[in-house]
């Protein structure tokens, strides 16, 4: 058994680079190979004949990397995706919506509105990512999304991540500006600016993360992230008002941080369970 | 006698469509009732089989999912899907379309 596991692994260390970014692709060939070694041995063969011969028999490495190639990864749709592509489009237009008496005032109020604006819509495109990371983590529990799918899921969060940096820079650079309320213990910010700049950064870090796996169809570690991504934006911009002592009710509460921080360290900890681990076994 | 490449990589598409017809499989099983259905004669380099089965997923015509092999190992599972039993409705005919002509022709060549 030990020969077979040596040389199918060798197989998969020599297809691996011809294979890059579709590791399911190895794991359902290396599947098959499994299948013909263990057929050919239970006929009598040696396992070293039966690896060779079940290898032949698959086809040349090079030949199948050519041929899926040729298999484009479309994005598919996904439910959650077009949820919040919808609320991103309704919260974009009730914010401008909000902010428009005061962009129309000039000046400060449209500075302080486009402050307002930007921080909220950056914030809330988070906390959207974050929706869709847990969405893909719960769907993971019972089976495993498809190569379409993670190429929907990589690309709205993509664009969303993009869209929250900016909007959340924009934000704090204006807020910046803003003379009331300035306290000042920290770069001449109060601490929801602070905030604010600690989340633009940690989206700069999940997006700078998102380009450098582009060419990979693992997006888990990129999902874990963006639900630790949702904590950060909770305690950056929640938890900030609350050591400015500004009340958003409940959803500031300590006991409302710490069970949201709670929840998605949960979430997060369900990237370390196989793939599917909740789907209801045949009997 | 074996079919030739061409032949074999045209009917792939209905064979694997009309296989998950029958109920959920996996790439060896699929080649292995190829193989037993054509008395040995369709023989698919076994390689060839997966590239079919993925470009089936990505237009939504079959849903893979990962389950257990008996031996406990991960093993890629496949179904149709609604468009999946279009497209195999739509190929039915198609070959039946061929397999009527060419009968017609034969059929009277050999009279």
């Amino acid at each position: 058994m030990s020969d077979i596991k040596t040389l199918i692994a060798a197989w998969r260390a020599s297809a691996a680079p011809l294979f890059r970014g579709r590791p399911e692709v190895l794991d359902e060939l290396e599947s098959h190979l499994w299948d013909e070694v263990d057929r050919r041995t239970a006929a009598g063969e040696a396992p070293a004949v039966a690896v060779q011969a079940a290898i032949a028999q698959l086809g040349r490495v090079e030949d199948l990397a050519s041929e899926f190639a040729k298999v484009p990864i479309v994005p598919r749709p996904w439910l959650p995706v077009r949820l919040v592509w919808v609320t991103t489009m309704l919260l974009t237009v009730f914010t401008m919506m909000m902010m428009l008496p005061r962009f129309s005032k000039g000046g400060l109020d449209s500075i302080l509105a486009g402050h307002v604006a930007g921080v909220m819509l950056g914030y809330l495109s988070c906390l959207l990512v974050g929706f869709l990371a847990t969405c893909f983590l719960v769907t993971r529990l019972f089976r495993e999304p498809g190569p379409g799918e993670r190429a929907t899921i990589r690309s709205a969060a993509t664009w969303l991540t993009a869209g929250a940096v900016v909007l959340t820079v924009v934000g704090v650079i204006l807020g910046s500006y803003c003379p009331f309320e300035k306290r000042g213990w920290c770069l001449g910010l109060d601490t929801r600016e602070v905030g604010g700049v600690v989340i633009a950064v940690w989206n700069a870090t999940i997006l700078a993360c998102f380009w450098s796996g582009r060419r990979s169809s693992q997006i888990l570690p990129l999902m874990v992230l963006q639900v630790a991504g949702s904590v950060v934006v909770v305690f950056g911009w929640l938890g900030a008002a609350r050591v400015e002592n500004h009340s958003y009710g409940y959803l500031n509460s300590i006991a409302a941080l710490v069970a949201f921080a709670a929840l998605s360290f949960a979430m997060c900890l369900t990237a370390l369970l196989p793939a599917g681990y909740l789907r209801p076994r045949k009997a | 006698m074996k079919l030739t490449k061409d032949l074999v990589g045209a009917s792939a598409v209905p064979l694997v469509l009309s296989i998950l017809a029958e109920g959920d499989s996996y790439g060896y099983a699929i080649i292995e009732r190829v193989k037993l259905l054509s008395d040995g004669k369709i023989a698919w380099t076994d390689g060839m089989l997966y590239p079919v089965l993925h470009r089936l997923e990505e237009q939504g015509a079959i849903r893979a999912r990962w389950g257990e092999s008996d031996a406990g190992r991960k093993r890629k599972y496949y179904s149709l899907c609604k468009a999946g039993k279009t497209v195999l409705a739509e190929q039915k005919e198609q070959w039946l379309v061929v397999q009527t002509t060419l009968g017609r022709l034969w059929g009277t060549a050999n009279v």
